[in-house]
């Protein structure tokens, strides 16, 4: 199970609003690259890890990225947070603003929602670490 | 540590936490590194010192640990993605 710590891993006290930015960085929360699809990734793929310890690391790595995700959510959120219904056009902000208006939404910045099939669970071990170097390496 | 103020304690507490969680993921592939077993402690005791420091003077980081006696303070503001703890 997990349980809840009342802090971010890293802080975010974001002081100015962007709805333009904000539309960019929605994408590590749910894009094809994002944090909810490396925690969603790790925490599936831990079933198929025969080695306990590298398993317990798949658990542990995809615990993190939970985190990470938060972090992104806030930032999104502080981002946005507040905004004036006369500033909802700017930078085209108003295409997420009609579906969502300031809320968190996994999509990715061209407006896919978040969807599984940007991760692979195949059941090998092998497989599955390939797929995470490629789906994690290239997000750094 | 006892005579810092919320914001410092909390502090402590986010980077301790943060090295933790990095010596962590190394342990899982290399538990017998001596040199990262007694980082790992090292942090941990400084955390676990500021934690209770801060939940006993501020109110409880996590569930297990809120006292009740003062009735339920666990998901009072501000919450971690509003900022201004830090």
């Amino acid at each position: 199970m997990w349980s809840y710590e009342k802090r971010l891993q890293y802080p975010v006290n974001i002081k100015t609003r962007n709805p333009k930015i904000a539309q960019v960085i929605i994408s590590q929360y749910g894009g094809p690259d994002g944090e909810m699809g490396a925690a969603m990734r790790y925490l599936s793929q831990k079933y198929a890890m025969k080695n306990p310890r590298v398993a317990g690391l798949l658990n542990d790595i995809g615990t993190e990225e939970l985190a990470h995700l938060e972090i992104v959510g806030t930032i999104v959120h502080q981002l946005v947070k507040d905004l004036p219904c006369d500033d909802v056009d700017i930078a085209g902000f108003e295409k997420y603003y009609v579906d969502h208006t300031l809320g968190v939404w996994p999509q990715a910045a061209g407006g896919v929602p978040f969807t599984a099939t940007e991760f692979q669970s195949k059941g090998d071990p092998i497989t599955d670490l390939f797929e995470d170097m490629a789906a994690d390496g290239a997000t750094i | 540590m006892r005579n810092m103020d919320g914001g410092k304690l909390f502090k402590l507490i986010t980077q301790a936490s943060f090295a933790m969680d990095d010596a962590k993921l190394f342990l899982d592939t290399h538990p017998h590194c001596r040199e990262a077993l007694d980082y790992y402690e090292k942090v941990q005791r400084i955390r676990n010192e500021a934690w209770d420091i801060y939940t006993e003077k501020f109110g409880p980081l996590s569930a297990y640990d809120a006292d009740v006696d003062d009735g339920w303070d666990w998901n009072k503001a501000p919450m971690p993605w509003e900022g201004g703890s830090c």
